[in-house]
C-alpha cells in the first residue's frame, strides 16, 4: 500500500492505520513508533527489516514532533482518545506506540489519523531524495 | 448528473482506488461504486462524488483560473465502509461512509498556517455539509 501520495503528502490510511483488530486488553489500539532520542534513530529505523529481510520502510519514514503529539492530546474532543507511550523491546530501546482508544467513534478516529498525517514530515531513503 | 464513461486504467487492487485526473476530480467513480458490496455505502459514495463534482464544476465555470484540484482518494475498509480522503498541501478533508448512514461522518484538519483547525460531524445532510466544506476548500486551493 502506498504511504505517500502524489506531491509527497502522507497517506494517513496506511501510515496511521490503527486497525481495530489490534486493540489490546487495556482498550488501546497501538501503532508502533521509534522515539527520536538522538540523531541516529532515523537511520536505525530505516535499517529495520521484515522477517524476509526486506526493508520495513522501503520508501522512508514519517517524523512527528512530540509537541504536535502533545497538541493533539490537548485538543478539545481528543482527550482520553489519543495518547503515546514508551515500550522498549528486545533490540530496540527507542520503541514506543501511538495509542488510540478502541471504542473511538470512527469519524473522530479518522480525524486524528488525518491530524497525524498533516503533522508529519517525511524522511525519504537516501536514494529517493534526488 | 452522469459521472461519465470511465476507463479502467489502474492496476490497483479492487479494495483500493484513487480517482486521479486533472480534469475530473472524481474520475472513475462509476466503476468504483460498482465494487462496493454494501448498497447503502455505494449509494452514499455515488451521492458524495456527484455532489462534489457538481460543486467543483460550478466553481470552475465561475472562476476558470481556479488552481488545480487534487484527486479524491478512497479506500474500502474490511468492515464494508468506505473512507474518502481529499488531501491538500495544508489541510485534509475526509468522509467515512458507513452501512448505517446515521454513522457516516466527515472531518477536516489543517496545519498551523490555517489555524490548526480540527472539525468533524455527521454526514446525515450531505448536500448541506459538502458545500460548506467546498466553501472552505476553494479559497485555500
Amino acid at each position: 500500500m502506498d504511504c505517500l501520495l502524489q506531491g509527497g503528502t502522507v497517506a494517513s490510511l496506511s501510515l496511521f492505520a490503527f486497525p481495530s483488530a489490534r486493540c489490546r486488553g487495556d482498550g488501546w489500539i497501538d501503532e508502533s513508533i521509534n522515539w527520536m532520542d538522538n540523531d541516529r534513530v532515523g537511520d536505525f529505523t530505516l535499517s529495520q527489516t521484515k522477517e524476509d529481510g526486506q526493508p520495513q520502510f522501503p520508501v522512508g519514514i514519517a517524523v512527528v514532533r512530540r509537541t504536535e503529539l502533545d497538541g493533539l492530546k490537548k485538543k478539545s474532543g481528543f482527550a482520553g482518545h489519543f495518547d503515546y507511550e514508551r515500550a522498549r523491546i528486545e533490540g530496540n530501546d527507542y520503541h514506543g506506540n501511538l495509542l488510540l482508544r478502541g471504542d473511538i467513534e470512527k469519524r473522530l478516529k479518522n480525524l486524528i489519523r488525518s491530524a497525524l498525517a498533516i503533522a508529519s514530515d517525511i524522511m525519504l531513503r537516501e536514494r529517493d531524495r534526488d | 448528473m452522469e459521472l461519465g464513461n470511465v476507463t479502467r486504467g489502474s492496476s490497483e487492487p479492487v479494495g483500493e482506488f484513487s480517482m486521479r485526473g486533472k480534469m475530473n476530480t472524481v474520475r472513475g467513480a462509476a466503476k468504483i461504486v460498482a465494487h462496493i458490496q454494501n448498497a447503502k455505502v455505494a449509494e452514499q459514495l455515488e451521492r458524495l462524488l456527484l455532489t462534489i463534482q457538481g460543486m467543483i464544476q460550478v466553481a470552475k465555470d465561475r472562476c476558470p483560473e481556479l488552481g488545480e484540484i487534487p484527486p479524491l482518494h478512497a479506500h474500502i475498509d474490511e468492515d464494508g465502509s468506505a473512507l474518502v480522503e481529499w488531501v491538500f498541501p495544508e489541510f485534509r478533508v475526509g468522509f467515512n461512509l458507513e452501512p448505517n448512514p446515521a454513522d457516516s461522518g466527515w472531518h477536516l484538519v489543517s496545519n498551523k498556517r490555517l489555524q490548526d483547525l480540527t472539525a468533524s460531524g455527521q454526514l446525515a445532510n450531505m448536500e448541506a455539509i459538502v458545500p460548506m466544506l467546498v466553501d472552505f476548500i476553494l479559497p485555500n486551493v
